[in-house]
């Protein structure tokens, strides 16, 4: 976030709630502010360094948090450096363009609850509802790798070698040479790929690399228009393979939940299963989430225990 | 940890009042923020204590949020008010145009959630007996406040 935009933000009405940088539960890297009233939420975003390069990478960050904000959340984008030939595009996605950074005018469009919502439309709720499908189902594969991992760890073999050896998996490299190139995409070659990375080893360079490939898929398998971020949601799960622990993030669940709201499904690098094998478990779990409701009654298991409930 | 707790808890602070849902009622919605802040107040008190007040407060927004928001969508049940039942509500409504909790994760939250937080509040002696537990039951909370913000 440049000094002119932080410089607006900080000019705000103490009256609203303003949150730099927030740390939002299921995203790794959202909005780069909340500002909000009672009832009236607004997420902003802004370019993070000088030229237009990470223009995709702002529209990425968008889809993939109007999917984690409230509904009815506005999303603006505040900037001095948006060239003109991508005003149009961005002008479809976002609620409102601030292009000179001023706080009066921040301060207008917050006010004005309703500016910009008929322009840009609610995800869809069966959207809505498949992509929750699609984040939830990652988590408890996840959850359950990482069960079956702390029995049986297979010491000394990483899955990206057993992938290689065992399963014919292709690996390519992935994003330049330098720091944060450490991660690498692998395809399946099969009837239908699978996307896999794996996360470096080194702890300082796993968020960053898990950001990247978060933000790979949304822009290369699903297509942004009027902000709403559209595509199948149930394909086959993208493996992200971590051997870092995940007390890594303050947070110990932060990883492993932002990479599934992210549509990867972390992993233990010493698991041992195949990407099928994986493939065939998402299935199940994927129905097994599509069934949604339960029975008419309250189910008199383990899990009603209503009475015990109250504090 | 108390910058990012700090941070954490005005991020939800901030989807909490934003949203329509609970937000457009700024005497309740108030009482939940308040109810924030004691969980960054609790920084200041020693590790047990600490953590079973943070425990306290955190669900006592959770709770809070979650009753708010089934009341704004005409799902609050009129039988028992408990963090268990608000989620099952979410599970069972029919209200258009409100997504639903499915039900292995009404489930996955009681376990995590409603479970470890009726062993602290509940039982004498109980304590998170690590950083590690105390966290993971915190962020749990925060993970399920904002997946039913944006249902």
């Amino acid at each position: 976030m440049n000094s002119r935009v932080r410089q607006a933000l900080n000019a705000l009405s103490s009256s609203y709630t303003v949150v730099v940088n927030p740390d939002h539960p299921l995203l790794l890297r959202g909005p780069d502010a909340l500002v909000s009233d009672f009832g009236n939420l607004v997420a902003v975003f802004s370019f993070s360094c000088k030229s237009r390069q990470n223009l995709s990478s702002v529209l990425a960050r968008l889809a993939i948090s109007r999917y984690a904000l409230p509904k009815g959340t506005r999303c603006i984008l505040l900037t001095d450096q948006a060239e003109t030939s991508d005003m149009d595009l961005l002008r479809n996605n976002f609620h409102e363009i601030l292009a000179d950074v001023e706080s009066r005018e921040l301060h207008r469009v917050i006010l004005h609850r309703t500016h910009g919502q008929n322009r840009i439309p609610e995800i869809p709720q069966e959207l809505r509802a498949s992509y929750y499908s699609q984040y939830w189902s990652a988590l408890e594969l996840s959850r359950r790798a990482f069960a079956r991992a702390s029995d049986k760890p297979v010491l000394g073999i990483t899955a990206e070698h057993y992938f290689e050896k065992r399963d014919g998996v292709r690996l390519r490299s992935w994003g330049r040479s330098g720091r944060n190139s450490t991660s690498k995409l692998l395809w399946r070659s099969s009837d239908e790929e699978m996307l896999v990375s794996v996360l470096p080893h080194r702890r300082g360079s796993v968020r960053a690399a898990a950001e990247k490939v978060i933000e790979y898929r949304a822009r290369s398998s699903f297509a942004l228009d009027n902000g709403v971020m559209y595509g199948d949601f149930h394909g086959a799960p993208s493996l992200l393979l971590s051997s870092v622990p995940e007390t890594t993030f303050w947070d110990p669940g932060k990883l492993r939940r932002a990479s599934a709201f992210g549509g990867w499904t972390l992993l233990p690098s010493t698991g041992g299963a195949s990407p099928l094998s994986y493939r065939r478990e998402h299935d199940e779990i994927n129905l097994q989430m599509s069934t949604r409701r339960a029975g008419s009654e309250l189910p008199q298991d383990e899990w009603d225990i209503d009475e015990d409930d109250e504090l | 940890m108390k910058t990012t707790l700090k941070n954490r808890v005005k991020t939800l602070q901030a989807l909490v009042r934003g949203s329509v849902a609970i937000g457009s009622d700024p005497v309740l919605c108030r009482t939940v923020l308040s109810e924030f802040d004691e969980v960054t107040g609790a920084l200041r008190i020693t590790a047990n204590r600490r953590y079973l007040l943070q425990v306290l407060h955190a669900t006592r927004a959770l709770d809070g949020s979650l009753k708010a928001f089934n009341q704004h969508h005409g799902i609050l049940g009129s039988k028992s008010h408990a963090l268990g039942k608000y989620l099952w509500d979410l599970n069972k409504h029919a209200s258009v145009g409100l997504g639903i909790l499915p039900e292995p994760r009404v489930k996955s939250f009681i376990k995590s959630i409603v479970v470890e937080r009726n062993r602290y509040m509940h039982q004498p002696g109980q304590y998170p007996s690590t950083k590690e537990e105390i966290l993971a039951l915190l962020t749990e909370m925060d993970a399920c406040l904002t997946e039913v913000l944006a249902l």
